[in-house]
């Protein structure tokens, strides 16, 4: 039982890791710039 | 349209340039040959400088579209009054730490919403831009540009419309130029802080109060 123990624990410290890295990857909101040309004749 | 999309979409910022008329500024002129806008002619839309977007029945598809591609550029716009017409900006690029380094360039402009009218469609006509600056960013890191602009007669006429947008952008001749990040700041300029004294970082080093 104990040993089932240290399993989970460490397959959630493992879950806990992978997390933390994929939170590292890009996640910045982008603002699209639409740059409008026009003329009033 | 437009203002449509400008209301509908907070992540969204329109610069408007007329050209070839009453309204037309130089900068604003050479930016569509940037642009080789006169290739297929006016009305011209870039969306992050990197094609027009005509049809006009396609523009809110196409922004959606924009809106879903991932970046790692972020860009922070703040203003300091310098006097009643003059306005310190201060653009902040960085480049998140999971994110690829690259070359940019800056550029900041100022604009005028609603004007001129008619027509009623103009929003945040250009008026004026700063020198662009070319920033070398790495991953995790940021760079600043400063820089200065005098608001003219008319635009202080209608303080209340002033616009001031920055962007960075592939640092390339022409198009395609890709747009990493926009940022827009309408008068008066002034963005506080929802918290204060560290809570939102949670260090709480400058708070003064205790709990008994």
């Amino acid at each position: 039982m104990e040993r089932s123990r240290t399993h989970v624990g460490v397959a959630l410290l493992a879950l806990a890791v992978i997390a933390a890295a994929a939170g590292d990857v890009v996640a910045a909101d982008r603002t699209v710039l639409m740059e409008y040309f026009n003329a009033t004749w | 349209m437009v203002t449509t999309l400008i209301t509908n979409y907070p992540r969204f910022v329109v610069v408007e340039y007329h050209v070839q008329d009453a309204y037309a500024e130089p900068w604003g002129e050479a930016r569509g040959e940037f642009y080789d806008i006169w290739a297929l002619g006016i009305p011209w839309f870039a969306y992050d400088g990197l094609w027009d977007a005509w049809p006009i029945n396609t523009y809110e598809s196409k922004l959606q579209q924009r809106l879903a591609v991932p970046t790692d550029v972020t860009l922070e716009l703040s203003g300091v009054e310098l006097a009643a017409d003059t306005w310190e900006f201060t653009a902040e690029v960085c480049v998140e730490a999971g994110g690829a380094g690259k070359d940019m360039r800056i550029y900041m402009v100022q604009a005028l919403d609603k004007y001129p009218v008619p027509p009623a469609y103009s929003r945040n006509t250009f008026q004026q831009a700063a020198a662009t600056e070319d920033v070398t960013v790495a991953a995790g890191a940021c760079a600043e540009v400063v820089r200065t602009f005098t608001f003219d007669a008319l635009s202080m006429a209608t303080p209340e419309e002033i616009r001031v947008m920055a962007w960075a952008q592939a640092p390339l001749p022409g198009i395609p130029a890709d747009v990493h990040q926009a940022a827009l700041l309408a008068w008066p300029f002034v963005e506080g802080p929802m918290f204060a004294d560290g809570f939102e970082s949670g260090d709480t080093a400058a708070w003064s109060a205790t709990v008994p």
